[in-house]
């Protein structure tokens, strides 16, 4: 597909160009040994082409997905090829029109936030039109469409359909009123494949919001203040959710403050069923309070506080930083959680920005903790569910010219339900700046020690810039799986063995 | 374990010896016109790519949990504060939940560039589509692709300044009158504008004070 498009005629007219971008990937997996058969010993050849062009004011972007499954271990893998994304824009002065697939959020993602999480393989847009009004201090736009997922899995390999909700909303933005910016928004989302079919309405949300900013009042303050009100008709039941998110940040000199808090009333904007992860879709991100890698219970009853402090050192090249998290998830409920959270670090360029070292390391610690004693199971003592003490090191040091040593190391103590075990990676490699790199990584999990699971987890990875225009990254052994999260968005990655290639590669057409 | 071992020895041989993929500019004839794009800015009101037009633009995407992102950005940053022609756009890419966090590390990173804000991706998706991170792109004074970077590992920061004099030169042949602002003579992201005197550029709603003229074309 790289190979036809780079060989299509270049003449094209004056400002107006096309770029493509084309990710191949080789896979094969063999036996992970995590006592499933289903994940095994299958191939699978996935290709990504990107193709965005522009005519004068008009600009428009194009993805075809295609995949296809060698040795298929079961009827979930179907080979594809669609054409998974297609937008056109176009400027009228202060307006912008879009149609087709585009990307939206709204606030701090409570009331909506269509992204794409690559990391985890989310992918959701919306496929319909959205007009948009922006002047330097004013922004308004509508938009409607049906939601659009990328419909092959890059986690479990396995096809999933569109769940073509339909969204419609709306949101105002005005700046600059002093230090002050005023956002306000409405959002209806319709849910179309709801498992109750028989109802006398669809699945339907409502929500409202608005946001308060206030950014560098005496060159030192910046708050922002969110809230929602959601209507809900689930099953012809209908419910009122709400949810509200505050920041407070404060500079003073090298010394910053973040206080931030977030409460969540049953608040979710819900989709229709995700079939390949055997739950529905998400159609938003509330802030987690927490780092970006780690887990979150629970992104719809929560409320919670975190307080950050960080120290600028060394005209801004070596940060410190602490931070005190407190989250009830569930709160008011039998379910009720409390969860703790204390981690801290350094980030440090030395060598004139040429090496770094960055460290940090915490403690987690989540406790069941019914809120009153007739709740079933209640005990008189919060008990633990789990906890975490984690530590990681991301160290680059650089050699000499081009070369330099790297280090990275992830590694956590857990505890789930009174069992102890340990998981972690470790990545040495060398690094050659405008070559590539080696790295060796070696992987442990001692979670589930039955006889036959692979608990040591060794891999080759290489990386080689072979030209300006390509790319490529070949991974070869064993990695271990597990949980892995962005943002409060998590995916229980399977264990891999096997042999990976991808080879990236763009050209540029027109002039 | 012996295979391992010659494996890995030869790989590595092989990467001593493999050539530099350079970080070099295409032809002028031959470069790409970017589309305009515009995009919510960090401290306020909304940057366009087109106002910069007359200058070298370096687009960098970024994120804050991307560690070579925050190796590579002082680096940009001081690109971004040596000279009036080169103008740094960061295009950061975090999600709006973490909106604080990138505010912070702009702050305590002492970053003078303008920070935009592309948490829905749009942008992203038609300039790295497989968002790579950190991904840079470097346009000439007529606003066309002349490199594109991928990654960035220590020792890239003299090839990028070494295609910034080259993509400037075009802009300012050696001995014309675009003389250089210096580090003070810039007006990029919201804490320093006021005292960096970088006027805003063409059509663009900067923060803070802009009296001072406009970048040397």
């Amino acid at each position: 597909m790289l190979a036809a498009a780079l060989a299509a005629p270049p003449a094209l007219a004056r400002d107006a160009s096309v770029r493509l971008n084309d990710a191949l990937r080789l896979e094969w997996r063999g036996d992970n040994a995590n006592r499933r058969t289903d994940d095994d010993d299958y191939g699978v050849v996935v290709n990504k082409l990107d193709v965005a062009g522009s005519a004068g004011d008009l600009t428009a972007e194009a993805r075809v997905d295609a995949v296809e499954v060698v040795g298929a271990p079961t009827d979930d893998f179907q080979d594809d090829a669609r054409l998974e994304r297609l937008t056109a824009r176009y400027p009228l002065g202060d307006l912008t029109l879009t149609a087709g697939d585009f990307y939206r959020q709204i606030g701090r993602g409570i009331a909506l936030s269509l992204r794409k999480v690559d990391d985890l393989g989310v992918d959701v847009g919306l496929r319909g039109g959205r007009l948009e009004y922006a002047t330097g201090d004013a922004q308004v736009d509508a938009f409607v469409g049906r939601t659009n997922s990328v419909n092959l899995d890059p986690v479990s390999q396995h096809f999933t359909a569109d769940p073509e909700d339909v969204v419609v909303g709306a949101s105002a933005r005005v700046a600059r009123l002093g230090p002050a910016a005023v956002s306000a928004w409405a959002v209806q989302i319709t849910n179309e494949h709801r498992p109750v079919s028989d109802q006398e309405f669809p699945d339907r949300s409502n929500t409202v919001g608005g946001a308060l900013e206030l950014t560098d009042l005496l060159e030192a303050v910046t708050v922002y203040a969110e809230y929602d009100l959601q209507q809900v008709r689930d099953t012809d039941a209908v419910n009122t959710a709400q949810a509200a998110y505050a920041s407070l940040d404060v500079y003073l000199g090298d010394w910053s403050v973040l206080a931030e808090g977030l409460w969540l009333d049953d608040f979710r904007q819900q989709g229709s069923p995700n079939a390949a992860l055997d739950t529905d879709f998400d159609y938003n991100q509330p802030p987690t309070l927490e780092r970006i890698d780690q887990e979150v219970l629970n992104t719809t009853h929560a409320l919670g506080g975190r307080l950050r402090i960080e120290r600028s050192l060394l005209d801004g090249d070596l940060v410190a930083h602490a931070n005190g998290l407190f989250k009830h998830t569930d709160p008011g409920t039998c379910t009720r959680v409390a969860q703790v959270h204390g981690f801290a670090g350094v980030e440090w360029l030395f060598q004139g920005g040429s090496s770094r070292l960055n460290a940090s390391g915490g403690y987690r610690d989540e406790r069941a903790d019914p809120v009153a004693s007739d709740c079933v199971g209640a005990v008189p003592e919060a008990r633990r569910i789990k906890s975490m003490a984690h530590g990681e090191l991301d160290y680059v040091q650089h050699l000499t010219g081009r070369w330099s040593l790297h280090l990275t190391s992830l590694n956590e103590a857990r505890t789930l339900d009174d069992a102890d075990y340990l998981r972690g990676s470790t990545l040495v490699g060398v690094d050659v700046a405008q070559t590539g790199a080696l790295s060796f990584e070696y992987g442990f999990d001692t979670q589930n020690q039955a006889p036959g699971v692979r608990n040591h987890f060794f891999a080759g990875i290489a990386a080689w810039h072979a030209q300006s225009w390509l790319q490529a990254r070949a991974v070869i052994g064993t990695q271990r799986g597990g949980i892995k999260c962005v943002a409060g968005i998590c995916r229980d990655f399977p264990e891999f063995a096997g042999a990976r290639l991808e080879l990236i590669g763009r050209h540029d057409l027109g002039g | 374990m012996k295979h391992v071992f010659l494996t890995g020895l030869a790989l590595a041989a092989w990467l001593a010896a493999a050539p530099a993929a350079a970080l070099e500019s295409t032809p002028p004839a031959e470069r790409t016109t970017v589309a305009d794009f515009a995009l919510e800015r960090l401290d306020g009101g909304r940057a366009t790519l087109s106002a910069y037009r007359g200058q070298v633009v370096v687009l960098t995407f970024w994120a804050t949990w991307c560690q070579p992102c925050k190796q590579e950005l002082p680096f940009l940053s001081r690109f971004d504060a040596a000279d009036a022609r080169v103008t740094v756009l960061a295009i950061n890419t975090d999600g709006p939940e973490t909106r604080s966090q990138v505010r912070r590390l702009v702050r305590s990173k002492k970053l003078e560039m303008p920070i935009l804000l592309d948490s829905e991706g749009n942008v992203t998706q038609r300039l790295n589509p497989r968002k790579q991170m950190p991904l840079t792109l470097f346009l000439d004074g007529e606003g066309r692709l002349a490199a594109t970077k991928d990654g960035f590992a220590s020792g890239d920061e003299v090839a990028i300044e070494a295609l910034l004099k080259q993509l400037v030169a075009e802009v300012a042949p050696p001995g014309g009158d675009a003389a250089q602002a210096g580090p003070a003579g810039k007006a990029g992201e919201g804490g320093g504008a006021a005292g960096r005197g970088k006027a805003a550029p063409a059509g663009e709603a900067a923060p803070g004070p802009a009296s001072a003229p406009t970048a040397p074309k």
